[in-house]
């Protein structure tokens, strides 16, 4: 029962932004996918969750059942939810219009309606300005409501695109200990970070994404000896100096 | 060069074929066809390169067609006609080419003054813009008094012919061809891709858009000259919603992006609009007469529009060119 | 004084006329990114509706109009753009082009070129008097249809699950996908609702003109078109905006114009758009970047 890739393939044009992507997210688990910008980590999500531009390729499943090829607004009822890049919340809805957008898909009103009340007590400083443009909105804010709206839609699996970008570290640590607190509350979350050193904390197990491919560590391990290396042998290039 | 070759075969064998039938009812309708195929050509130049869709660009049509259909009216005749023309436009009289000539070169000036404060405008904006532009010069030539008929034009000789038409259809396709080819071209397509990444990478947008708009109603204009030489009388009403619907229809039935599509496109909607009008007008069929309500063939046009799009909806040749060389190796090969 | 009230009067009133044709056209721009030439085609329809007056009473012959409308734009979305929705903006443009072809030779071939006579609440033609002061009843209607239906929309924008979603689709269609909203439904909304606008904004007109005609709504949709690029694309409030502009400054224009230069009233209006659209290219309510669909 978990959110599996099968050789997950993700072509633009003539441009293959990743390729044979083999990777199982379990609930209760953080993945985290961690790489230099550019690396096809972001187009990995976006195939997930059904808004690739380009041509996807392999198997995506969620417990069993195959999301390949199906439109974003199905994935979602299938129990995926995507906080993209950039979290694209909407500017010109407030606050609890944002939350309420992410309950249309809930077919029991009631209970998505006190979905929607218990996001306020998780977020309070979401709760102070209900009536808010998310215009308005601070940085750190937007990525709780972001996870807020997503959260909404009683998701089993979470798909994070880069939560800390943009973000002071003191708010960044705060959204890390919000992702920590879904995960334990039994969500599988599949995160993507271009901040390794803050995501290997998080993570329950860790990958490393080159150039659209993903570097496995040896068996077992939870892949942070892999991130290492890379670093290492990254600061190696750059001129040779350790630093 | 082989594709060039192809285009100008594809328009002239059915051509000679249609000559050697002798039909002047085929003639007719042949020469028609020619004329929106240059306004088609025109059209594709300017908006199939930039992907601005210029709503209005039959103004230049109507501007080509009441330069040329003024100066081409036999002077004897003239200030009598149109009492209200300036002396020099009542008194000058030039030949039917001459006229086409300079439809088209007064076509090119006034695209070019009114295009330059326009060049810097995206291209939404840039298409309504146009858009406004002919609704202004559909009232500006619907109101001027040319004479007691307010803006029509009539008497111009009727000195377009199937042959006369056809160099300046080859002229025209030759143009396109080259501008497609050069560099010009080249860097329009990449602003029609992304303008923004185009314009980092030092393109003029502005500049390069004026050129082609500029050469592009250059064709409009000499269209236009042989469509008043075509039918000898005109007016404002000609150049309107109805005649730019059906320049689109062909443009984007054929493909937008190809030059082929131009052909292609004009010659499709051309044999299905002129089919139902033989009908509409009323045909017989050994002892049967009949004939389909008017407004059928406009329904005929919109359908094909329709289907094509829904199911190529790049248009019929998408964005590539009619090449035999690459039928003959297809050919060869298989 | 009576002259200048009559005046303004008669400049709100095609103020909110040309607005209401611009609703209708932003509706479906702003959601879908469609420019729908056939909106006007939806506007004659709506107008050859009242025909039924004669047969049957006036109610029924508003409720049919409506009906019928909306189900023709309903049928517009599912047959001609659903397929083609991800195309990009010019084919879907050229569609709508062939779809009005389509709907108003049909239209021509059902009803025949001569236009054919209203007889729809005749009470709409008399003058009201206030004193001295004389409004046309069917400019009054128009303000209070726009109105209502102005009213009526911001409800439902700002009030529904419906509008929200509207709203959200407008800002960001794909976000709004990716949290669950209905691609298909929300778009099908957005051409209800635009038929319900398209609907009165076609009544109206035939009332004003006194005949239904295959071509009665060509002005109307470029009209909106020219104001919701006016006002700026994506917003539906600038779209209307801009339509009363436009049409409050058409009935100035007629007054302030020399009697000479006034069959070119018209003219002197779209210049006014287009010197506007140089100096602000993006439109008049519009904040810089957004509207255009990346």
């Amino acid at each position: 029962m978990s959110l599996v890739l099968d050789n997950l393939g993700v072509t633009y044009g003539s441009v293959r932004a990743a390729r044979s992507i083999s990777l199982t997210c379990e609930p209760g688990k953080i993945v985290t996918i961690v790489g230099p910008n550019g690396a096809g980590k972001s187009s990995v999500l976006n195939a997930i969750a059904g808004a690739s531009q380009g041509k996807v390729s392999g198997r995506i499943s969620v417990d069993d059942v195959d999301l390949s090829g199906q439109d974003p607004e199905q994935i979602i009822r299938k129990g995926v939810a995507l906080v993209p890049e950039g979290r694209r919340i909407f500017t010109s809805l407030s606050i609890e219009e944002n939350l309420q957008i992410g309950t249309v898909m809930r077919r029991d009103k009631s209970a998505a309606a006190a979905d929607v009340e218990s996001m306020y007590d998780r977020f309070p400083a979401l709760a102070r300005r209900r009536k808010a443009a998310g215009g308005t909105l601070s940085g750190g804010e937007a990525q709780q409501l972001a996870i807020a709206r997503a959260l909404v839609s009683r998701p089993r699996y979470l798909l994070l695109d880069e939560p800390s970008l943009g973000l002071a570290p003191l708010i960044i640590a705060q959204i890390f200990d919000i992702v920590r607190a879904l995960r334990d509350e039994g969500l599988g979350i599949l995160l993507v970070e271009q901040n390794a050193v803050a995501a290997m904390e998080l993570a329950d197990v860790t990958l490393l994404m080159l150039t659209g491919e993903l570097r496995r560590s040896s068996e077992g391990g939870s892949g942070e000896d892999i991130v290492a290396s890379y670093f290492a042998s990254t600061l190696v290039e750059e001129g040779g100096t350790a630093r | 060069m082989s594709r060039l070759f192809t285009l100008l075969g594809l328009v002239i064998v059915p051509l000679l074929l249609i000559t050697w039938v002798g039909s002047p009812w085929l003639s007719g309708v042949a020469t028609s066809s020619l004329i929106l195929m240059i306004m088609v050509v025109g059209l594709h130049l300017f908006s199939g390169n930039s992907g601005v869709l210029a709503f209005g660009h039959v103004a230049f049509v109507e501007i080509g067609a009441y330069a040329c259909g003024i100066l081409t009216i036999p002077s004897i005749a003239k200030p009598a006609i149109f009492p209200n023309l300036p002396y020099f436009l009542a008194h000058t009289t030039i030949p039917p080419q001459a006229g086409v000539l300079v439809g088209g070169v007064v076509a090119a000036i006034a695209a070019a003054i009114l295009f330059f404060p326009l060049r810097r405008l995206n291209a939404q904006a840039l298409s309504i813009v146009t858009l406004a532009l002919l609704l202004i010069a559909n009232i500006f030539f619907s109101n001027i008094r040319l004479s007691s008929s307010g803006g029509s034009v009539f008497r111009v000789p009727l000195a377009a012919t199937l042959w006369n038409v056809v160099p300046w259809l080859l002229a025209a396709l030759l143009l396109a061809f080259l501008f497609q080819r050069s560099r010009l071209g080249l860097r329009l397509r990449a602003s029609r891709e992304d303008e923004f990444a185009a314009e980092s990478g030092g393109i003029d947008i502005g500049w390069t858009r004026l050129i082609a708009f500029v050469v592009s109603a250059a064709i409009m204009g000499v269209a236009g000259g042989l469509y008043a030489l075509s039918i000898g009388s005109f007016s404002s009403a000609d150049f309107y919603i109805d005649l730019t619907i059906l320049l689109f229809a062909m443009m984007v039935v054929g493909g937008m992006r190809s030059l082929s599509g131009a052909v292609i496109g004009t010659a499709v909607i051309s044999i299905v609009s002129n089919f139902f009008s033989k009908l509409q007008n009323g045909v017989s069929v050994g002892d049967l007469a009949f004939h389909v309500p008017s407004g059928t063939a406009n329904v005929s046009i919109a359908l094909c529009m329709i289907v094509v799009l829904l199911f190529r909806s790049e248009g019929l040749m998408r964005d590539l060119e009619i090449n035999v060389a690459d039928l003959w190796s297809k050919f060869k090969s298989n | 004084m009576i002259f200048f009230l009559q005046n303004l009067i008669d400049a709100v009133s095609l103020g909110c006329l040309y607005a209401l044709f611009a609703l209708s056209i932003a509706m479906i721009f702003g959601v879908a990114r469609i420019v729908n030439f056939a909106n006007g085609d939806l506007m004659t329809v709506g107008g050859f509706s009242l025909l039924l007056s004669g047969t049957v009473g006036s109610v029924p012959t508003l409720l049919a109009g409506f009906a019928a409308v909306i189900v023709l734009s309903l049928a517009m979305e599912r047959f001609a753009f659903r397929k083609i929705i991800k195309a990009p903006m010019p084919t879907l443009m050229v569609m709508s082009l062939g779809v009005s072809l389509l709907i108003q030779n049909i239209l021509l071939i059902a009803f025949g070129s001569r236009p054919k006579g209203i007889l729809f609440a005749q009470f709409l033609t008399e003058p009201l008097r206030f004193g001295e002061l004389r409004i046309s009843a069917l400019n009054v209607v128009t303000i209070a249809v726009l109105a209502v239906m102005g009213g009526g929309l911001v409800y439902v924008l700002k009030r529904t699950s419906v509008g929200v979603q509207l709203r959200a689709a407008a800002e960001d269609f794909q976000m709004a996908r990716l949290v669950g909203v209905r691609a298909n439904w929300v778009v099908a909304s957005s051409f209800a609702i635009s038929g319900v606008m398209a609907a009165a904004s076609g009544m109206i007109l035939a009332l004003q003109v006194g005949t239904a005609s295959y071509n009665l709504g060509g002005r109307a949709v470029i009209l909106g078109f020219i104001a919701t690029v006016l006002g700026g694309l994506g917003s539906i409030a600038g779209a209307a905006l801009g339509g009363f502009i436009i049409g409050f400054a058409t009935v100035m224009a007629q007054i302030f114009l020399p009697e000479a230069v006034s069959p070119f009233r018209d003219a002197f209006v779209y210049a006014a758009v287009i010197l506007v659209l140089l100096f602000r290219p993006q439109g008049l309510f519009v904040a810089f970047g957004r509207g255009v669909r990346a």
